[in-house]
C-alpha cells in the first residue's frame, strides 16, 4: 500500500505534467511603468507630508471598497464569451482532438473547442503521436503513433501505428480501436516515410502521403512520392505513385515530395464527395495543390490527378522583394465542397535582403482560390505584421465553403520579441524555432477570434514529421 | 507592454521543472521588462505547475502566475535582491493560488444558494485519473497553509528552509505544519473511501 507522502508524490507530478514544458502562454506586462520608489520614496520625494497619511489612508478605503465589490462580483455569473465570440464558435465544430508535446508519456484528450477544456482522454498507448486526423460529425478521429522511432531519422512509416478513436459526445466517452491492415501494409516499406494523413469526411476512407528516404538520412531523398488510401470498412488499399519522368531534381534535397506540414497542417485534404483527394507538391521551387479523383481508374499520382491550383516560386517571397502573394504555411486546404482552395498568404511590404532574419513589414492574411482555375477568389483576411522569416500561418480547418477557418497565425498587431528562422528557406531546411506569438483562432467574416487554445511553441524541425496541433473533425 | 515567452527547455525537469536557482538571469544589466521576462521564460512554466497543482485548473493557473509577473514588474524597482526574485514570484503565486481558491469558495457558497451545481475543474480529472485526482481534492480540503506546506515538500521537494521564506513562518512551524498536514490528508483519504 502506498503510502500517504507516495500518493501525494504521484498525484501532484501528475498534474504537474499535463503542463507540457514548451507550453507557457506569452507573458503580458502591465502597460504602466514599474515604480521605481515606493509609495513613501515618492512621499518623501513630493515633500509633502499629507501624503504620508493620505496615500496609506486611500489605499485602506482602496482595499476595503475593493473587498465589498468582490464579494458582489463573486456571487454573479460572469460572462464566458461575448457575442462576437459566441457567434464565431456556433460555425465550428465543438470538439477537436489534441495532445500534449511533452514530457512524455503525453496525454491526448478530445477537448471542448469553447473553452480549450479536455472533455475526455484518449487512451492511446504511449509514444510519438505524430499524425492525427478527423472525419465529419465529430466523432470520429484518426491518430497515428510512431513506436521505436529511431533517433536523428526520418521516421520509417513501418513504425506507424494507426488508432480509429470514436467520442461519443453524450456520455462523454472513447473507444479506442487500432488499425492492424494499414500498419501492416506500411510495415514492408522500411524506406518511407509519411507526410501526412487524411479521413476521409464519411469516416470509411483514410489516406496516407509517403515519401521516400534512405535509411539514416535525415532529409528526403529523390524518391517517389505515393499516397495509400485504404479502406477502413474492407482493408482494401489503393496507391497512387508519382512517375519518375515527373521529378524535378533540385540542389541539396528532394525536390519533389508531398508537403510536410510545417505545424501541423494538412498535406492531404478531402472533399464532401468521399473521392476527390487534394494533396500539396513540391515540385522543386513550386507548390501545387492537385486534386486525386480516388474512384477512377489508375494509379498514377501525376496523369491520374488535375492541378488545382500552382504557386510559382515556394521561395519567390525571399527574391520577389516587392508585392507577391506567395504561401506561406504549405498548408492548402481544400474546401469541403470541391470548389475552392484556401491558403495562408503572404505580401512582402518591405524587403529583407538575403536568408537573414531581419524583420521587414509583411501582410499576412488567409486567401481563397478557385480549385478549379487556381486564380484567386477572395481575400478572407489580411493584416500587417512586422517579422521576416519563419512567419507560419495555417489553416487548419474549413468550412463547407471556406468563409470560415480556424487558422494558425499572428494577430494583427502582435509584436516580436524573438526572432529565429524556421522552415524551408531557398530548399534548405531551417530547424529552428520560430518565438512569434501565433494564435489559433476563428477567421469569419474577416474577424479573427482567439480561440483559448495554446498554440505552443513552433519550430518542429520539419524531419521530425510532428504535428502537434489540434485537428477538428470535417463539417 | 507584449512579450512573447520562450520555452527554456534545457531547465525543465522531469518533475516539477521549478529549479530553486534557475539559469542565470542577468537581472541587474536589463531593463525591468527584460529583466522579468527572462524570468518568466525560465521559469513559466514550473510555476504554472505549482499552480495547475493547487488549483487543479490549468486557465486559472495561467492566469494567477501572470498576475505574479506582472506584480513582480511593478515591484522591481523595490526589489532589493534581484537574486531573490523566484523566492518573491514562488511566494506571490502561492498568495495568488489561495485568494483563488477562497473565490471559488465564496462562488461555490453562491451556487449552492441558488441551487445551482458549480462546474468545477473537470479538465485536470479527466487527464490524470481518479486515484490521482481523489489526492488532490483530499488536498484541497486543507487549511490553506497545511496545503501550501504539502505541495511545497512533496511536489518541490523544498527544503524547510526554503519552504519557511516562501511561506513566512518560522522551519520549526513548517515541520510540525508538515505532520499535521500529512495527518489529515491521510483522514480526508479515508473518509472519501
Amino acid at each position: 500500500v502506498n503510502s500517504v507522502e507516495d500518493r501525494l508524490r504521484a498525484a501532484t507530478r501528475a498534474a504537474a505534467n499535463t503542463m507540457a514544458p514548451e507550453s507557457a502562454p506569452p507573458l503580458r506586462l502591465p502597460e504602466d511603468h514599474p515604480r521605481r520608489l515606493g509609495y513613501r520614496g515618492w512621499a518623501r520625494r513630493s515633500g509633502h507630508r499629507w501624503t504620508r497619511l493620505a496615500i496609506p489612508l486611500g489605499a485602506a478605503a482602496a482595499v476595503a471598497a475593493l473587498v465589498i465589490s468582490s464579494v458582489a462580483v463573486g456571487q454573479q455569473q460572469r460572462p464566458i464569451v461575448s457575442h462576437a465570440a459566441a457567434a464565431a464558435l456556433a460555425k465550428v465544430p465543438p470538439y477537436f482532438l489534441t495532445t500534449g508535446r511533452a514530457p512524455r508519456p503525453q496525454h491526448a484528450w478530445i477537448a471542448a473547442t469553447a473553452t480549450g477544456r479536455a472533455v475526455a482522454p484518449v487512451p492511446v498507448p504511449a509514444g510519438d503521436w505524430v499524425l492525427y486526423t478527423a472525419a465529419a460529425g465529430g466523432s470520429t478521429f484518426v491518430m497515428v503513433t510512431a513506436y521505436h522511432r529511431p533517433s536523428g531519422t526520418l521516421l520509417p512509416a513501418s513504425v506507424l501505428r494507426f488508432f480509429l478513436i470514436r467520442f461519443r459526445p453524450g456520455h462523454g466517452t472513447v473507444s479506442l480501436t487500432p488499425v492492424t491492415g494499414l500498419a501492416s501494409l506500411l510495415r514492408a516499406e522500411p524506406a518511407s516515410y509519411s507526410t501526412g494523413v487524411a479521413l476521409s469526411p464519411d469516416g470509411s476512407k483514410l489516406a496516407v502521403a509517403l515519401g521516400v528516404f534512405s535509411p539514416g538520412q535525415t532529409v528526403p531523398s529523390d524518391g517517389v512520392p505515393r499516397i495509400v488510401v485504404y479502406d477502413l470498412d474492407n482493408g482494401a488499399a489503393r496507391s497512387w505513385s508519382w512517375p519518375v519522368s515527373g521529378l524535378r531534381p533540385r540542389r541539396g534535397m528532394s525536390a519533389t515530395q508531398i508537403m510536410t506540414p510545417l505545424q501541423g497542417g494538412h498535406a492531404l485534404s478531402w472533399a464532401w464527395d468521399n473521392r476527390t483527394l487534394a494533396f500539396q507538391l513540391r515540385l522543386s521551387t513550386d507548390l501545387q495543390v492537385r486534386l486525386l479523383d480516388t474512384s477512377a481508374v489508375g494509379d498514377d499520382l501525376q496523369a491520374d490527378s488535375t492541378l488545382g491550383m500552382n504557386s510559382p516560386g515556394f521561395d519567390t517571397w525571399r527574391h520577389a522583394g516587392g508585392r507577391a502573394w506567395v504561401p506561406v504555411g504549405n498548408d492548402a486546404v481544400l474546401t469541403p465542397d470541391g470548389h475552392r482552395i484556401v491558403m495562408a498568404t503572404m505580401t512582402t511590404v518591405a524587403h529583407a535582403a538575403g536568408q537573414s532574419p531581419r524583420p521587414v513589414q509583411l501582410r499576412i492574411g488567409f486567401t481563397e482560390f478557385s480549385a478549379r482555375t487556381g486564380q484567386p477568389l477572395a481575400n478572407l483576411g489580411a493584416w500587417r505584421i512586422h517579422g521576416g522569416l519563419g512567419q507560419v500561418s495555417d489553416v487548419l480547418w474549413s468550412s463547407p465553403s471556406g468563409r470560415t477557418l480556424i487558422v494558425l497565425t499572428r494577430a494583427p498587431g502582435a509584436p516580436i520579441s524573438y526572432f529565429r528562422s524556421a522552415g524551408i528557406i531557398a530548399g534548405q531546411i531551417i530547424a529552428g524555432a520560430a518565438h512569434y506569438r501565433e494564435t489559433i483562432a476563428v477567421l469569419s467574416d474577416g474577424n479573427l477570434t482567439p480561440l483559448r487554445i495554446p498554440a505552443g511553441y513552433l519550430g518542429q524541425p520539419f524531419y521530425n514529421q510532428v504535428t502537434g496541433y489540434p485537428v477538428w473533425p470535417a463539417p | 507592454v507584449d512579450v512573447t515567452a520562450k520555452a527554456w527547455q534545457g531547465t525543465a525537469t522531469p518533475g516539477h521543472g521549478l529549479q530553486a536557482t534557475g539559469p542565470p538571469i542577468d537581472a541587474g544589466a536589463a531593463s525591468p521588462a527584460a529583466a522579468v521576462t527572462a524570468l518568466y521564460e525560465a521559469h513559466a512554466v514550473g510555476l504554472i505547475r505549482l499552480a495547475v497543482v493547487l488549483l487543479g485548473d490549468r486557465p486559472a493557473a495561467e492566469d494567477v502566475v501572470q498576475e505574479a509577473f506582472a506584480g513582480l514588474y511593478r515591484r522591481w524597482g523595490q526589489l532589493r535582491d534581484q537574486s531573490k526574485a523566484i523566492g518573491y514570484l514562488r511566494s506571490a503565486v502561492l498568495n495568488q493560488c489561495r485568494s483563488e481558491l477562497r473565490r471559488r469558495r465564496r462562488s461555490d457558497w453562491a451556487a449552492r444558494r441558488a441551487v445551482v451545481t458549480p462546474a468545477g475543474p473537470a479538465d485536470l480529472s479527466v487527464l490524470i485519473g481518479a486515484e490521482h485526482s481523489e489526492v488532490l481534492a483530499a488536498l484541497r480540503t486543507l487549511p490553506h497553509r497545511q496545503r501550501d506546506v504539502l505541495v511545497l515538500r512533496f511536489y518541490l521537494e523544498l527544503p524547510d528552509p526554503d519552504i519557511a521564506a516562501a511561506m513566512s513562518i518560522s522551519p520549526g512551524t513548517v515541520r510540525s505544519t508538515t505532520s499535521r498536514a500529512l495527518a489529515a490528508l491521510g483522514r480526508a483519504l479515508k473518509e472519501q473511501q
